[in-house]
């Protein structure tokens, strides 16, 4: 299949029923995917699809359509509603296409799978889980994706963009009679099939604890103090705070409280976090953003000042505003000089927040929610795993109140992120 | 096409195999502070196979539903089951086999309506806000349509064809205090196309108004104390605590993975004042928000009767786990796209009603809250439970008092339904939800409001 034909063959289309301006998306994928049901190998599941995003624009009147047929019968029926769905929209001078820059090509991971390997890979896994942790009961899936990305539009921008790598992810949880903990869960991406799953996402160290919460205990007290937030969590919270005050629909909604905060100090010192699509350290990052320009890494956060938000092409028009140079997700965050042990050495009263499970975040900040395969910490050790616990506070005070950031991070593929110690939450029990 | 009669030779397949021709088409419009942010529509369609081989699956599936295509993914599908099945000395039953066959269609039979009556619809409901409450800071008005159109046929012969649609109108209003943000959002709509959900804007009106002065009581709202308190759970709440709380629980994958309803079968969990019941399509000669008659595995659905006056009694089922456990099969397998293997989903699930005025249970109350909505929530397999709670009040002396800024309440499944008390007479079902699980999926919750003792988050 020649996609840059069918990209051309779509645009000519699109141009000859009235576009001003056209932009088009094909994106192919293949899925080879082992699932398991508790340590046994079940399912072996194989995907293919193609996918067409058209985006027409006349009049500064703009609407969309995904499809997922190539053949040309079914292209030119959708471009005609297209233009049908385009004229009784309101126009919106925001609405524009990408511009045209050299055609670009970019390679992310490995075009050719292994499945053999794949196979052994999760069957040692399993192995492994019976051996040495044979309280761990669950499911994981592995597979390897292949995605094919081609971008063009009526500029002559051409655009392509390969990407194979192995996706793991597992959620697993102890059981001993009639105990049991919380549900824990990792994920994954990567390159190199030459690692034991353990050693990917934390694995190996999450098992490890989740296996310690069959002697959790609630929670019966309630105190204001100390968090140190695991990487997986640090990973959601700022996916988060991106979400409620960096990216577009905060901004347009004037809800965002960092809008017009770039330059300002807004959160601790001790914090630097960049948007890295580009790092070749994440196998699972990208290189061209939604809206079809090439992405390059930015820094979100330099110490504690914000540098960038997340502001798409349309973002940045309608708010009159530059465009970032990514829209956000591979989030990496700047190693501190403070070890684990240290942080914990330190804490009075705290809590070591393994999982957040919660609703999204307010506009401002504020959070509650229940603190997930976590350990309560006092006079500077881990006293025990607790459950039924809550946890609440502001995500902005927490990240200006920082008191240290790890050296070691881990690198989940999409992320690559520390342990953070902060202050200032409540922890509450019965 | 989608549907047509599938004429697969299941005679010359050595195998138990099941083919699946699935469409999703589906239309979003977005008003953000009266932009049009999204106007998108977007159909995905195709073909998959899943066969067995002794114990273990293959799956394979295609964006071509032709006969060719439908054949080449079958040979995949069994290339899949046979490889795994090498590698393994899984235990091998045969599945019962039941021929049986369903034909349902919930498309409107109405005039269907125009984008541009779509657009106008929006247009109008955002006019209507911004003249009369020029104060908000924004407003976001969503129109989602989802049409799911499903075809199967598997090795026993049974034929099964649905067009569930879905439609959403998601209202958020915004505004301030002194600089920091306050929401409030409304979900109007559910099962059936467009025409058959909403006619003209004027009947949307009076929900705006009464979304308005909840978020005026938010936005001069205090937050809610810490702690454990008698608290009252509205219908919205209800259903996702059945849902969150034990539903996922009592699905046979997470039982099997050691979920705590794997203890508990046939002993008390709760008051006795609680039945709760995953329905398949039916509650009082109504179609409930997302039926299902046949599941995407070819069983016939039924409904599984999760807790039966507090005592544990069912578990929800597919195939393999009715094996597995031995239990009856209640058809609760579901896929979301054609190119997703069927997982045990839950259906329609609610709390039965009771006897109690929600009235009464407010008055009963000398200091806790009432709880009106929620915006996610979280199950685990040790029945602890989380969700956000984005709407409610507090209740001073059995009367309702302030209104609570947001907030989480959060619990133990088993316990909190031993501490319920009283339950009202009255059912309300929501067909907006999502349930994630691998896969995203729309999934109905009901229920009565119940009064009982839970965990709330707070300061």
């Amino acid at each position: 299949m020649n996609y840059k034909n069918l990209l051309d063959f779509t645009i000519k289309n699109m141009n000859e029923a009235g576009a001003d301006k056209a932009q088009c998306v094909i994106t192919s994928t293949e899925k080879h995917e082992l699932n398991t049901e508790n340590k046994v190998v079940k399912l072996f599941r194989t995907t293919k699809e193609n996918n067409i995003l058209m985006s027409y624009i006349k009049d500064n009147k703009k609407s969309t359509q995904n499809i997922n047929k190539i053949d040309e019968e079914s292209i030119k029926n959708t471009i005609s509603e297209l233009v049908s769905l385009a004229e009784v929209s309101p126009a919106d001078e925001a609405y524009d296409i990408a511009p045209k820059v050299d055609p670009q090509t970019f390679n992310i991971g490995t075009n050719e799978p292994d499945l053999d390997t794949l196979y052994d890979l999760l069957d040692q896994f399993n192995q492994d889980l019976n051996e040495k942790h044979s309280t761990i009961t669950g499911d994981a899936t592995i597979s390897y994706d292949h995605v094919k990305k081609y971008v063009g539009n009526s500029n002559g921008l051409y655009l392509e963009e390969l990407t194979g790598n192995y996706n793991f992810t597992m959620l697993f949880s102890a059981k001993d009679g009639e105990k049991i903990t919380s549900f824990n869960y990792t994920f994954a991406s990567f390159t190199d099939l030459k690692q034991k799953l353990t050693d990917v996402g934390m694995l190996e160290e999450l098992l490890i604890q989740t296996a310690k919460e069959l002697e959790a205990k609630p929670f019966d007290s309630k105190f204001v103090g100390d968090v140190i937030i695991t990487p997986i969590c640090l990973s959601n919270f700022l996916s988060t705070v991106a979400g409620v005050s960096l990216s577009d629909g905060a901004l347009l909604s004037d809800t965002s409280l960092l809008k017009d905060k770039v330059d300002e100090l807004v959160f601790s010192p001790k914090l630097t976090w960049h948007s890295s699509p580009r790092n070749p350290e994440l196998s699972g990052g990208y290189a061209i953003t939604s809206d079809g320009h090439v992405a390059e890494d930015i820094t979100i956060l330099e110490n504690g000042v914000l540098k960038n938000l997340l502001i798409s092409q349309y973002g940045a028009k309608k708010l009159n505003r530059e465009r970032s140079k990514n829209y956000g997700s591979a989030f990496v965050v700047e190693p501190g000089d403070a070890s684990f042990d240290e942080m914990v050495k330190s804490i009075d009263k705290g809590i070591l927040l393994c999982r957040f499970s919660g609703g999204q975040p307010s506009a401002n900040g504020d959070f509650a929610g229940v603190a997930k395969n976590s350990f309560y910490i006092e006079d500077g050790k881990i006293q025990y795993p607790i459950s039924e616990t809550m946890i609440s506070g502001n995500l902005f005070e927490v990240l200006k109140d920082i008191k240290s950031i790890t050296k070691d991070r881990v690198n989940f593929g999409n992320s690559i992120v520390p342990w953070v110690h902060s202050t200032g939450v409540t922890v509450s029990g019965k | 096409m989608i549907n047509r009669d599938l004429n697969i030779e299941f005679s010359k397949l050595d195998k138990y195999t099941e083919v699946r021709l699935q469409e999703n088409k589906q239309s979003t419009l977005v008003l953000l502070n009266g932009n049009l942010v999204t106007n998108n529509q977007s159909s995905t369609s195709g073909a998959c196979a899943r066969v067995y081989a002794n114990g273990c699956w293959g799956f394979s599936s295609d964006q071509n539903t032709d006969e060719k295509s439908i054949n080449e993914i079958i040979a995949v599908a069994k290339k899949n089951a046979e490889f795994l099945a090498s590698k393994t000395n899984n235990d091998f039953k045969p599945f019962s086999s039941e021929k049986i066959t369903s034909n349902h269609d919930f498309s409107t039979k109405e005039e269907r309506w125009s984008h541009d009556k779509k657009v106008k619809f929006l247009n109008e409901i955002d006019e209507y806000i911004t003249s009369k409450y020029s104060d908000l800071v924004s407003r976001t008005i969503v129109l989602n349509s989802l049409d799911m159109e499903k075809n199967s046929i598997n090795s026993d012969g049974t034929t099964s064809y649905l067009l569930w649609p879905r439609t959403i109108l998601y209202i958020n209003l915004a505004t301030q205090n002194d600089g920091v943000p306050c929401e409030m959002y409304e979900v109007l709509g559910g099962k059936g196309q467009v025409e058959d959900v909403f006619t003209t804007p004027d009947t949307i009106f009076s929900d705006i108004d009464k979304l308005y002065v909840e978020l005026q009581k938010k936005n001069e709202g205090i937050y809610a104390v810490a702690g454990e308190h008698d608290v009252i759970l509205d219908a919205d709440l209800a259903g996702i605590l059945a849902h969150e709380a034990l539903g996922h629980t009592a699905e046979a994958d997470f039982v099997r993975n050691g979920s705590i309803a794997g203890d508990y079968l046939n002993k008390q969990v709760a008051s006795p004042l609680i039945t709760l019941i995953d329905f398949a399509n039916t509650y009082n000669n109504e179609i409930l928000p997302v039926p299902v008659f046949i599941d995407d595995e070819g069983v016939l659905s039924k409904d599984a009767v999760l807790i039966k006056d507090g005592i544990l009694t069912q578990y929800m089922h597919n195939r393999d786990s009715a094996l597995e456990f031995n239990h009856e099969n209640t058809g609760n397998a579901r896929a979301m796209q054609y190119s997703d293997e069927p997982l045990i989903r839950m259906r329609n699930t609610a709390i039965i009603p009771g006897d109690s005025k929600l009235e009464d249970m407010i008055a009963s109350i000398e200091n806790g809250y009432y709880f009106t909505k929620t915006n996610n929530g979280q199950a685990d397999t040790t029945g602890e439970f989380m969700f956000g709670v984005c709407a409610g009040y507090e209740i001073k002396n059995g009367k309702l008092g302030k209104a609570i800024k947001d907030t989480t309440i959060a619990g133990k499944a088993f316990d909190v339904l031993a501490s319920v008390t009283m339950v009202s007479d009255e059912m309300k079902w929501s067909a907006g939800g999502m349930c994630g699980k691998k896969q995203p999926i729309p999934t109905g919750m009901g229920g009565p409001a119940i009064k009982c003792r839970i965990n709330v988050g707070g300061k």
